[in-house]
């Protein structure tokens, strides 16, 4: 997406309150809830490439790092970022970027689920490192809690994800067609 | 839990520390949670804590830190019990260390965002060389989180109103009830941005490079010693963490507390 600077300095601040937003919605899947978070974090990318959708997910992180309840469970703070599930909310950036690099070639579907996984997958390997460093390196617990009990909520964020961005981009496009006015 | 937030939320009132510049409040910042990193014994992070409720004192704003201590403490005893039950050797030292540890850094936090303006902040940040789109984001992000919300709102109002339950049903279904809520809730925020963004345009937003910022920042004498003291603070913390003083005295707390 070409957009004129003042449109992408627009939209990176919405996508990172989208996610603010994500963050206080859940789906309750069994003992773990989970927040719509990375739905937003897939679709930064994928509607705003992998630079803007990465500065988006920064500019989120920085939000919650000076003490807005923004984070999942209204929880804020640089300690958040240090604790056990810190590594997940730096690998929003990563995940953004990457998703965002792989979607920017297209919009058919399947190339969005694609780019939505890897990025998804970008996110787990940052946030398992992470855990387990607080569990002592115990690599295969860190797995077991922190991704088995999320993996079909996220195939079913990915497909979610990859269906809403290929409407927005599809409408974002007919906008630039129009020079960027409503 | 939303209480404990309220340690965080700008204050408008005239005191001293309101009335600092905020990058000397930040040199405090950063002193205080330098400090509060450093030193891992309870006896010292008390004595921390004590400096930080009278820099509350001064900028009267102790009861906002005294009506979020119920939520504070419940993190408090988490982090306790958690170091209790994994720590090998000098549980109890080491557990209440660590949950003082954290409420002088959230203290610390609160005092400079209970006392700085998001304006002065991002103002701070432009003077400070962060490019002005950054800076720009920045806000933009601080006034776009509550209007969210409310948009959030009014559309899932809109679906209820249409009989749409987003309470309900399985997993598939409610991730499905989502789209009927996000995909309204996202062009009618792509557009209030695209509007931002027409704003932004009308009013030659990048067409000069060097923009005077509105507000100005003026470090003053109370300034420069509030720098100079924080500087100091930190070489002492610094110092005292690198030399052998301050190891020396924990080791010795240690013995005396199991």
């Amino acid at each position: 997406m070409r957009a004129p600077k003042s449109v992408a300095i627009a939209l990176a601040p919405l996508f990172a309150s989208l996610t603010a937003a994500g963050a206080q919605l859940a789906l309750p899947v069994g003992p773990v809830p989970v927040t719509l978070q990375t739905l937003f974090v897939l679709l930064s990318g994928m509607v705003l490439g992998g630079k803007l959708g990465a500065l988006s997910q920064a500019l989120y992180l920085f939000l919650g790092l000076i003490g807005l309840p923004v984070f999942a469970g209204g929880r804020a703070g640089p300690w958040v970022l240090t604790g056990p599930t810190g590594g997940y909310l730096l690998g929003f950036i990563a995940g953004a970027y990457v998703t965002g690099r792989l979607a920017e070639g297209g919009s058919s579907l399947g190339r969005l689920v694609v780019s939505g996984a890897a990025g998804t997958a970008v996110v787990y390997m940052l946030g398992v490192a992470q855990l387990a460093y607080w569990l002592q390196g115990d690599f295969n617990k860190a797995v077991v809690v922190g991704v088995v009990p999320f993996l079909p909520g996220d195939a079913l964020k990915v497909a979610t994800a990859a269906l809403i961005a290929r409407k927005v981009k599809a409408r974002l496009k007919r906008l630039a067609e129009r020079g960027w006015s409503l | 839990m939303s209480r404990v937030f309220d340690i965080f939320r700008f204050r408008q009132k005239k005191t001293p520390l309101h009335s600092l510049d905020p990058r000397a409040k930040f040199a405090i910042l950063l002193a205080l949670s330098a400090a509060s990193l450093a030193f891992s014994d309870p006896f010292s992070l008390s004595l921390l804590l004590l400096v930080e409720v009278i820099l509350l004192k001064i900028a009267k704003s102790l009861s906002e830190l005294i009506s979020s201590l119920r939520g504070l403490t419940s993190i408090m005893i988490l982090i306790f019990i958690l170091n209790y039950l994994t720590l090998p050797s000098g549980r109890l030292y080491t557990s209440i260390a660590m949950s003082l540890r954290f409420l002088s850094l959230a203290t610390a936090f609160s005092v400079f965002f209970l006392t700085t303006t998001p304006d002065e902040l991002s103002t701070a940040l432009e003077v400070s060389g962060v490019p002005r789109e950054y800076t720009m984001m920045f806000t933009m992000s601080l006034r776009f989180v509550p209007s969210l919300a409310r948009d959030l709102q009014t559309v899932s109002d809109a679906l209820r109103a249409r009989g749409l339950e987003l309470e309900r049903g399985g997993l598939r279904e409610r991730l499905r009830n989502y789209t009927y809520l996000l995909v309204p809730l996202l062009v009618y925020e792509l557009r209030r941005s695209l509007m931002v963004a027409e704003a932004l345009e009308a009013r030659g937003f990048g067409a000069v490079r060097k923009v005077e910022p509105f507000y100005e920042l003026r470090f003053r004498a109370k300034d420069y010693l509030t720098l100079a003291l924080s500087c100091c603070a930190l070489l002492i913390i610094a110092l005292l963490h690198l030399t052998k003083v301050y190891s020396v005295f924990t080791s010795e707390l240690a013995r005396i507390i199991p």
